[in-house]
């Protein structure tokens, strides 16, 4: 007799690409705003983004309900944080709580692909990769989600020096100035919207510097 | 390892019998200007070819097996004769017993006949050519081993003799190649003078977007288009073939083509591939009874309708044409209209996009709009453009100049056309 399959998944692709790069003082995390499941959209506006911390950002695609379940249990646990030790939790410190959280439901994952992008104690800007799993890895640049796989070649290729193509990478974070992190981000996302379904309608901009935080949106194509 | 030596074993094989006897026949039947028909007919009816088949297609499935294990585990196996292994020689052994029953039984025939010449099969040569020696049974069991040496009718259409292979590959977990479709919106519909094709402009390989702006309206005949849906290298044969048939028609009949030609033409190719052949369409025209529309699904059914959609997109399309539709729209009306339906499956469904193409047939003459609505423009360009440094090291050069091949010969005859 033939082992029985499930004919129900909990799980479910909600799609989307995310990004992040970091700078000598400045960090840009960016996901579109397309929530789909099979060949439909459910909304154009949804934000893949959540601020962890006030120098914190955490970018999330996959299936949205548990990045929703996620981010509650981070949240929660910042809070517990801040009033046992009476200061915000930094990044790197996040960074690990994030693992942490993602290895503790090891063998029923949270379906979530995160980029976690802010400033660490020094001022300087940080990027850390995950799997679903957590493992994780602190980068100069990282992208996660449906267009990934079309985006990573580009960004290896443009940002040279904290690329791990060049072994070892030269540097822990890219020379490029803010704005011009910016507009790689925007033409990152104009043409992953081409070639991939699942990206589109908006692009999220968040930049973190020493000022704070700041949010920004650029429109793609809506097909 | 093994399937390095197997190739190894395999090639030394084929070169033996190309080299030595092949070569050698096809220069004797060359010589002595006979036909000679290489489609081997080896089996003779009596034998029992069942037992024979399903032996070899049992050897090959095990040996597929072995590579998915790990050494370790099948070697003992062989050699404590248990398990799949132990099926495994027993398939061999009938695989062997078979073939050399097969070649004696040649050998007979041959000693009764006298001669093999009206048996026209590479087996029967080769008995004649050789002197009869071990190595040449080995080698005779070699061609019998390969699968065109199994009697079988040629047939066109699908071959399926892959298919129990690519269950068992596909159960152990191997992602079978995909294909490109269409994943579109295609629609048309009928109005005052004739009808009115449309289509959105994007082929998916899988997530992928593989074209952003290709053509999904065929051409069938001067007064009769057809859309097409699903795999795109079914709609584009299945298209190209019955436009050539239809063009056969009129040249016969010495009249225009009519839609129903086309629709039964499309339909009884469809039915006759039993669904295996990929394409829903949309086909459209004007003839001497008047304009039709008709949709054709897969396996083979269709329906005559006055608007229709097909593909992934096809309930975002109809949603639009159900509301708005009425009889007797005026050209523009029309065109209006399916731009709209083809512009709520672009933007509402994810297998379909870019750019809206559109066809309006009439009796006597026809417009294709290619391109008519481009309503997803590029966003960001940026001005200042990226640059790619070709940072590539060169670690060694190495320059061989290819030996000439060719020889010209002066003052040759001139090709004939």
């Amino acid at each position: 007799m033939t082992k029985q399959q499930a004919n129900w998944s909990p799980y479910d692709n909600n799609g989307g690409s995310c990004v992040a790069i970091a700078g000598a003082d400045y960090c840009v995390v960016a996901a579109d705003t397309r929530m789909s499941t099979g060949y439909s959209i459910l909304t154009r506006d949804y934000s893949k983004i959540c601020q962890l911390a006030d120098k914190c950002v955490m970018a999330s695609s996959g299936f949205q309900a548990d990045v929703k379940a996620l981010q509650k249990v981070l949240a929660s646990r910042h809070l517990i944080y801040q009033h046992q030790h009476n200061k915000q939790m930094s990044c790197p410190a996040m960074g690990q709580l994030l693992s942490n959280t993602l290895y503790y439901k090891r063998f029923f994952p949270y379906y979530s692909f995160n980029v976690l992008g802010g400033l660490d104690n020094e001022g300087k800007g940080c990027v850390f990769t995950y799997d679903a799993v957590g493992s994780y890895e602190r980068v100069g640049y990282s992208s996660q989600g449906s267009g990934s796989t079309l985006i990573m070649p580009f960004l290896d290729n443009q940002l040279k020096s904290p690329s791990p193509l060049l072994l070892p990478a030269q540097d822990a974070v890219t020379p490029l100035s803010e704005s011009e992190a910016v507009d790689l981000v925007k033409t990152v996302f104009a043409s992953a919207t081409e070639r991939d379904i699942y990206t589109g309608d908006k692009v999220e901009i968040v930049i973190i510097n020493a000022d704070g935080i700041h949010r920004d949106f650029m429109d793609v194509r809506k097909d | 390892m093994h399937a390095g030596r197997f190739l190894e074993y395999s090639l030394h094989t084929v070169q033996d019998l190309v080299h030595h006897k092949l070569l050698h026949l096809i220069e004797k039947q060359a010589n002595s200007g006979d036909r000679i028909d290489l489609q081997v007919r080896c089996l003779a009816p009596d034998l029992p070819k069942v037992p024979f088949a399903k032996a070899f297609e049992e050897a090959t499935e095990i040996i597929s097996f072995r590579f998915f294990v790990p050494p370790f585990v099948w070697q003992p196996m062989k050699f404590f004769g248990v398990g799949s292994e132990q099926r495994l020689k027993e398939a061999i052994r009938v695989v062997h017993d078979s073939a050399e029953k097969m070649v004696t039984d040649q050998r007979i025939e041959l000693s009764n006949a006298g001669s093999l010449d009206d048996r026209f099969d590479l087996l029967s040569r080769l008995i004649q050519i050789k002197n009869p020696d071990n190595q040449g049974e080995k080698g005779l069991c070699g061609i019998k081993m390969s699968k065109t040496a199994i009697e079988v009718p040629p047939k066109g259409g699908f071959s399926f003799d892959l298919c129990r292979r690519n269950e068992m590959l596909f159960k152990k977990g191997v992602q079978p190649p995909s294909y490109r479709k269409t994943g579109t919106t295609i629609v048309g519909l009928i109005f005052q003078d004739g009808v009115i094709l449309g289509a959105d402009t994007r082929a998916t390989e899988g997530p992928i977007v593989c074209d952003k702006n290709c053509e999904k309206i065929h051409y069938m005949a001067p007064n009769i288009y057809c859309c097409g849906a699903g795999t795109a290298a079914d709609t584009e044969a299945v298209t190209d073939m019955v436009s050539s048939q239809l063009q056969l028609h009129r040249y016969h009949t010495g009249r225009e083509s009519r839609v129903v030609t086309a629709l039964t033409l499309l339909k009884s190719h469809l039915f006759n591939y039993q669904g295996h052949v990929q394409a829903a369409l949309v086909l459209g025209g004007v003839d001497v009874t008047g304009p039709h529309l008709h949709t054709i699904y897969p396996h083979g059914s269709t329906d005559t309708l006055p608007f229709a959609t097909m593909g992934s997109g096809s309930l975002a399309a109809m949603a639009v044409f159900e509301s708005k539709y009425r009889e007797g729209l005026t050209k523009d009306e029309g065109i209006n209209l399916v731009c709209e339906a083809i512009c709520s499956g672009i933007f509402n469904d994810l297998g379909s996009g870019s750019n809206v193409d559109v066809c309006v047939i009439t009796k006597g003459q026809k417009e294709y709009l290619r391109n008519h609505k481009l309503p997803n423009p590029r966003t960001y360009v940026n001005p200042k453009g990226y640059s790619f440094s070709k940072k590539i090291e060169v670690l060694s050069t190495k320059v061989t100049p290819l030996k000439e091949r060719v020889e010209v010969i002066e003052g040759g005859e001139a090709m004939e056309e």
